[in-house]
């Protein structure tokens, strides 16, 4: 049996945006409220850049600090949280289809084995929601 | 300050105007031909002359809330190799603008590379570019040349660099200091970074620095800005601007302000947004900077060249790179935005000329130089007769008795100069000279614009009126106050 289970969500909204638009919205990091509901508060150390440091306060709950893993300008994110139970990863990525633009915000959640089934129940189905509803929230300010 | 210092009596012009940047003149049509119409309509066989070069950079790592450049994001992992693609391109460029006689056999007395982002290319690529404008054209010995840029890009090899090379002078947007600030209109770089970059230039001897500030962005207040100024005091560069924030429509910000994700900036003509620039101008006074141009304050011996060079003595500008403007032989050339058509043309052995004005007339020119000069609040009858044979002051006879009238400006002997009332109202000031032929120029709105061209057209797409009322009226009634009041027992 492996020592951790993946679980994972994702969503994708199509939009009539410019990407250097989401991207903006992406990148300011202390309004990351404006689209999340989950969270109440929003720092960041440095640049929004691969390997910053981002202060996540939760709107229950103490704050955590997550890692910027991955940024490749006006295409994709990724941040990553280290938590008692595994490793949550949420990433943001977006693309032109045709006129319109395609965002996709998934989650990926690492966790370990004898905690799982708490997981799967407690908080699984807050964090699998929160993606859609960031995602709609994030269409909304960013479409027509 | 009382209510009653606030209400104004009487304005000389019933619409103020502000403008971050002139180009003039505003109106440009959409042409195809390249090098083709550039041969048939200019001559570039001419012996050269002197000329400001301008090299655009297009990038950027994320584009502001409120840009009104155009840019186009480059991402550091630059997978597919753009950077390296388009430095190729600009630098093949430049070369076949100097295979013609006009620009081989003139003399560069100013560089600026600008964008976007200058400083955003590697080292590698930034010196190849620093090279090749010295091996291509015939560079003044006392050249100025100024890389413009974000403190974000610069780590100790590329400080390093830029000390030991021919830039000479280097020009941040910082913006603001403060963190909160530069998130909320989406800067690129951290707080830290500027002034962490600016001493290890003074470190390394390289003072010339100037950077940009703004006033006015959503969340800044006086108290915030007296900070931003305390910290431009102590890093004690010899140059700075201040730009009124401006919230450009089409931007994800209009967005953010009309969806109430951000506050509205305070009213531009309301007290906390004149004092915060009155008391910039105080500090910076009281610091040894003057004032010496609108928005831009340096100390003794730091006036930004290149616009002495463009504006003041009013030389040829090539321009190169997409979205740039470039001035010469009575045309204005606008090279359009896409930066891979740009790439593609380059390679094909053509030049990307989009959008031109007519020739312009030599009335026209004239009113180019003093639109320009106004930017330095005076123009010298003496060095207008010598660039263009006539007298200023019967070839705008008319504009110069109604602005005398408004008590906007001053006849002197030898010069016209700006009053107090002129520098408050400086761009409807310069608007007065403004052909009649380019008022209520709606069509241009249609025509490709970018940068802050399409500002100037939306200015142009007015009728002289709304900006400047009546000619004959002196004195127009303000806008009426708006408020409210509570009356008790009413
Ligand atoms: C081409 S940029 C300078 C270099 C670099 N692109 C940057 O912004 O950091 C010129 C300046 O325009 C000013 N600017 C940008 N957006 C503005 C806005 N919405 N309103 C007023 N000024 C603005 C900024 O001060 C900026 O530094
Ligand atoms: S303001 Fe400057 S850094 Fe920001 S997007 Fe525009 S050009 Fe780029």
């Amino acid at each position: 049996m492996p020592e951790r289970q993946t679980f994972q969500a994702d969503a994708t909204v199509t939009v009539d945006a410019e990407l250097h638009d989401i991207w903006a919205v992406w990148v300011d990091a202390r309004a990351w409220t404006t689209w999340d509901d989950s969270l109440a508060a929003v720092d960041i150390d440095g640049n929004f850049k691969e390997g910053a440091t981002l202060t996540l306060t939760p709107t229950s709950g103490d704050p955590v600090q997550a890692t910027l893993v991955s940024v490749t300008q006006g295409e994709e994110f990724t941040d990553e949280v280290e938590l008692p139970f595994g490793v949550v990863r949420t990433s943001h990525r977006m693309g032109r289809v045709g006129d319109l633009a395609q965002i996709t915000h998934a989650v990926t959640a690492e966790v370990d084995t004898h905690h799982v089934a708490d997981f799967a129940t407690t908080v699984w189905p807050e964090l699998r929601g929160g993606v859609a509803a960031s995602l709609t929230n994030l269409a909304e300010i960013v479409g027509d | 300050m009382t209510m009653l210092e606030e209400v104004r009596l009487a304005d000389p012009y019933p619409n103020k105007c502000y403008l971050p940047f002139i180009l003039y003149p505003p109106g440009m049509h959409r042409i195809s031909g390249g090098k083709e119409w550039l041969e048939s309509h200019i001559d570039m066989q001419q012996q050269g002359g002197d000329f400001v070069l301008y090299l655009g950079v297009p990038f950027c790592r994320t584009r502001c809330k409120s840009c009104p450049y155009f840019i186009s994001l480059l991402s550091e992992k630059d997978s597919r190799g753009r950077e390296e693609a388009y430095v190729d391109a600009l630098i093949a460029d430049m070369k076949r603008w100097a295979e013609y006689p006009k620009f081989a056999t003139g003399t560069v007395r100013n560089i600026y590379i600008g964008g976007g982002t200058g400083s955003i290319l590697k080292v590698a690529n930034l010196r190849r570019l620093v090279d090749a404008v010295f091996e291509t054209f015939t560079v003044s010995e006392d050249y100025e040349f100024t890389l413009e840029g974000n403190a974000r890009d610069f780590d100790e090899e590329k400080i390093d660099y830029v000390v030991s090379s021919k830039i000479n002078r280097l020009s941040f947007g910082v913006q603001s200091f403060q963190p909160e600030i530069l998130s909320v209109i989406g800067s690129p770089h951290a707080a830290t970074d500027s002034a962490r970059v600016i001493k290890a230039f003074q470190e390394r001897g390289l003072r010339n620095i100037q950077l940009d500030l703004m006033f006015n962005m959503p969340g800044h207040t006086l108290d915030i800005w007296r900070r931003d100024l305390e910290t431009l005091a102590e890093l004690d560069v010899p140059h700075f601007t201040i730009y009124l924030y401006r919230i450009h429509k089409d931007t994800i910000q209009h967005k953010l302000i009309s969806k109430g994700k951000i506050a509205s900036p305070q009213d531009p003509e309301g007290p906390m947004v004149k004092a915060m620039y009155e008391e910039a101008v105080e500090i910076a006074e009281s610091l040894g900077y003057s004032m010496y141009m609108v928005d831009h304050f340096c100390k003794p011996g730091y006036e930004n060249m290149y616009n002495h060079w463009n504006w003041r003595v009013y030389i040829d500008t090539l321009a190169v790179g997409p979205g740039s403007y470039s001035y010469f032989d009575g045309y204005r050339l606008g090279t359009e935005t896409d930066v891979d058509k740009y790439i593609d043309t380059v390679n094909d052995g053509d030049f990307l000329i989009s959008t031109i004005t007519d020739k312009l007339s030599p009335r026209v020119q004239r009113e180019r130089y003093v639109v320009f000069a106004l930017l330095y609040y005076e123009i010298e009858y003496a060095y207008y007769q010598s660039k263009f044979g006539s007298s200023f002051l019967e070839d705008f006879a008319d504009e110069l008795q109604r602005l005398e009238r408004k008590g906007l400006i001053e006849l002197t002997d030898d010069r016209m100069k700006l009053t107090q009332l002129g520098l408050v109202w400086h761009t409807n000031v310069i608007l007065e000279f403004f052909n009649p032929a380019f008022w209520d120029d709606s069509a241009s709105l249609d025509e490709p614009n970018w940068s802050l061209n399409g500002v100037m057209v939306e200015v142009g797409a007015h009728s002289r009126e709304y900006w400047l009322g009546d000619k004959a009226t002196t004195f127009f009634e303000p806008p009426a106050l708006s408020g409210s009041e509570v009356v008790p027992g009413a």
